[in-house]
């Protein structure tokens, strides 16, 4: 398939601090990627080092078959950009929001007139577009931050954290609109630190931090890349010590932790683990009060890689 | 793309109410107070002594004259301080300012003056009195002395808020004061200078980001970012100054230069604006203060709150006085009232464009970053 985007050994410095170290990646057509990281580890530097706004020490990039620069304008006309921080003018109405940035790229009104409604309908803003921004609740306001960056229907959009800080009918409405635009033909890079939106959203993901790539592949291929299968979290009614000493013994298990009365025990990916824990259980007739099973999330595969959380 | 960026940004600064208060209303409520405060102040003058010279003939003698002059120049309530000399320096006097003006002695009696102003006409008043009534008046000294002032002033409005006009005293000074606010006003056409750099450079704003990101030059930005600055700051600047014609501030009778250099003062001020949030890596609220506080205190230095502060100025750091814009502005409105000749006037004009230029192609150098350290 053909490649949109491909990045090769970026690396950026603020200052003497590393941002970005030897990234290396690429987006084919018709994907939608994943950056998944916490906090700092480098996402907006990488999308803004690959859209040529940074000065960047090292690297690569090619958008569409060709090397982007700052006077890229063939390229950059075809890419749509969400911003982390919103980005739209309090003094203009949502319409004219749309419309400004919208006319950054399509100069016939007609056609502008068109797209801008579009867009309206896309991110459900219909009711809202004479409003100001300073009106609108920070879900609606996220929302016409998207509609700003999609109007003029770039053939690649890149979203960075557009999710954050919204409430769940917004992030649906978010989320749906992505998931259109991609059925549509856009290509996608798109930033979060909220797993279960990649999880929903993305084809391929690429976990970050620290500025480094620790991992890529589907959300699927990530997930069996752990040595961990399933989490269990068991309380019993009563536990003696040595029980507890032999429960720690199960063949398959990798770890457990006991916090209080909830024991949590991390098993190898095999299948007969369940079975394996029932007969312990049967054995020592014990008793338990709840049991709760949990497959990976991708914040384990984050977990097991850097050996932290992904939200702290 | 030029009248996009044009209309929507013309509906983006219009729209943000502080920008218009300091830009507009601000200026307008300064010398409404100014107007009220000085207006008082004025009354409490009274009229002051004129410095004139008298240049005495060697052959032609009017002792009756002579009588009148010694007479108007003596006493508590004297009208005329008078130094009698030769020609030259008179006219040295003159130049200097140590004089309003000053009498040949002859046949015909002379007033040589090189501006128009009140001490002037006080002086033409009393030697057209004079003309008239001849001799009869140096013998009503004697005997009415009252009598004979008023003869000699007839004609004269003394109870207008004028006062003495010489050596850049007094109501010179008062509107040394609102030509500084003027400069003010035109200096802080920086807003919307420091608001269009904001909003299109990416180190300063997201939509300065999305700006950048946009497929093409970011000139094609700025161009019609700052004309619709400099259309609106030029509203302003008219708006200014039709208000205080209005309530009858002196400019000299020349108004299209007074509009024409508060126009464009207002450009450099956006200009300044424009290059103090291109230069320097403070944010934007900082850059807001930094440049809040630096226009206050080029006006200040223009004498808008103490005028002799512009005279101290001009006498002791010239060069300041020489590159200080609002200087230039309040020192071109200045020679407009102050001198006939618009000399002083075109320097002033010159230098202020000098420095639009400089601050142009700062603007120009420094726009064309579109990549950024840091953002
Ligand atoms: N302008 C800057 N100057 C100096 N350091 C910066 C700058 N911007 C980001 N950094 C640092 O670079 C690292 C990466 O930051 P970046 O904003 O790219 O992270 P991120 O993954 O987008 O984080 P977030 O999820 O909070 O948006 C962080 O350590 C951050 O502190
Ligand atoms: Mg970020």
């Amino acid at each position: 398939m053909k490649k949109i985007v491909e990045v090769k050994n970026l690396t950026k410095f603020y200052g003497d601090l590393k941002a970005l170290d030897n990234f290396s990646f690429d987006v084919k057509k018709g994907e939608i990627i994943g950056f998944l990281g916490p906090n700092g580890s480098g996402k907006t530097t990488a999308i803004n080092s690959i859209l040529g706004l940074l000065k960047i020490q090292e690297g690569e990039i090619e958008i569409f078959g060709e090397k982007m620069s700052p006077e890229a304008y063939q390229i950059k006309k075809d890419i749509g950009v969400v911003l982390q921080n919103v980005a739209v003018f309090d003094y203009l109405t949502v319409y004219e929001n749309i419309d400004y940035f919208c006319g950054l790229y399509v100069k016939e009104k007609d056609k502008r007139k068109e797209l801008v409604e579009e867009a309206i309908k896309i991110v459900g803003l219909e009711k809202y577009k004479k409003f100001f921004p300073p009106k609108l609740s920070g879900g609606l306001l996220r929302r016409l931050n998207i509609a700003c960056g999609i109007a003029h229907k770039p053939k690649l959009l890149f979203l960075d954290e557009p999710t954050v800080a919204v409430d769940p009918q917004s992030r649906n409405n978010i989320l749906e609109s992505i998931k259109k635009l991609n059925e549509e033909g856009t290509t996608v890079i798109y930033t979060t630190h909220y797993m279960e939106e990649v999880e929903f959203l993305c084809d391929r993901v690429i976990i970050i931090d620290n500025g480094s790539i620790v991992a890529e592949g589907t959300v699927d291929e990530l997930k069996n890349s752990l040595d961990v299968g399933e989490k269990v979290e068991v309380e019993f009614r009563e536990l003696t010590v040595k029980q507890l000493e032999k429960l720690k013994k199960l063949k398959s298990l990798v770890e457990t932790s006991v916090e209080g009365s909830v024991i949590t025990l991390y098993f190898k990916k095999q299948k007969d683990n369940m079975v394996k824990l029932f007969e312990f259980i049967k054995e020592e007739k014990l008793e338990a009060i709840s049991m709760n099973l949990k497959t990976p999330t991708l914040n384990d595969v984050f977990l097991e890689i850097t050996g932290k959380e992904l939200r702290d | 793309m030029f009248w996009h960026i044009f209309k929507n940004r013309l509906k983006i600064v219009l729209r943000e109410r502080t920008l218009v208060f300091w830009a507009l209303i601000f200026p307008l409520i300064l010398v409404t107070l100014f107007n009220f405060s000085f207006s008082n102040i004025s009354e409490m003058y009274k009229f002051k002594t004129i410095n004139i010279a008298v240049v005495e003939d060697d052959v032609y003698k009017d002792e009756d004259f002579m009588v009148v002059l010694g007479e108007l120049s003596s006493g508590s309530d004297k009208i005329f301080e008078i130094v009698y000399v030769g020609i030259e320096e008179a006219n040295e006097l003159l130049e200097d300012g140590e004089i309003s003006a000053y009498i040949l002695l002859q046949e015909e009696l002379e007033l040589v003056v090189n501006r128009s102003g009140y001490s002037q006409t006080i002086v033409k008043h009393i030697l057209d009195n004079y003309a008239q009534v001849g001799s009869v008046v140096s013998n009503l000294f004697k005997t009415n002395p009252e009598k004979a002032q008023e003869v000699l002033l007839a004609g004269i409005n003394m109870n207008e808020n004028y006062v003495d006009t010489e050596e850049g005293k007094d109501s010179d000074m008062v509107v040394v004061n609102y030509y500084g606010a003027i400069a003010l006003a035109c200096i802080y056409g920086g807003f919307f200078g420091l608001k269009t750099i904001n909003e299109m450079e990416a180190n300063l704003s997201s939509f300065g980001i999305k700006n950048v990101l946009a497929p093409f030059k970011k000139t094609k930005i700025y161009i019609p970012s700052f004309l619709v600055d400099v259309f609106i700051q030029a509203i302003c600047g008219i708006t200014l100054i039709t208000y205080l014609v209005i309530i009858g501030l002196d400019f000299g009778d020349k108004l299209i230069p007074v509009y024409s250099i508060t126009i464009l003062g207002g450009i450099i001020g956006i200009l300044i604006g424009s290059a103090l949030g291109l230069v320097g890596r403070f944010k934007e609220n900082t850059k807001m203060g930094i440049f809040v506080a630096s226009a206050f205190t080029l006006a200040f230095l223009s004498g808008m709150v103490a005028p002799n502060v512009k005279h101290i100025i001009q006498v002791n750091a010239p060069l300041i006085a020489k590159i200080n814009p609002a200087n230039l502005i309040s020192d071109g409105l200045y020679s407009l009232y102050y001198y006939d000749n618009m000399n002083r006037y075109y320097i002033n004009v010159i230098s202020l464009v000098v420095i639009g230029l400089i601050l142009l192609s700062i603007i120009a150098f420094a726009i064309r970053r579109r990549q950024y350290d840091s953002i």
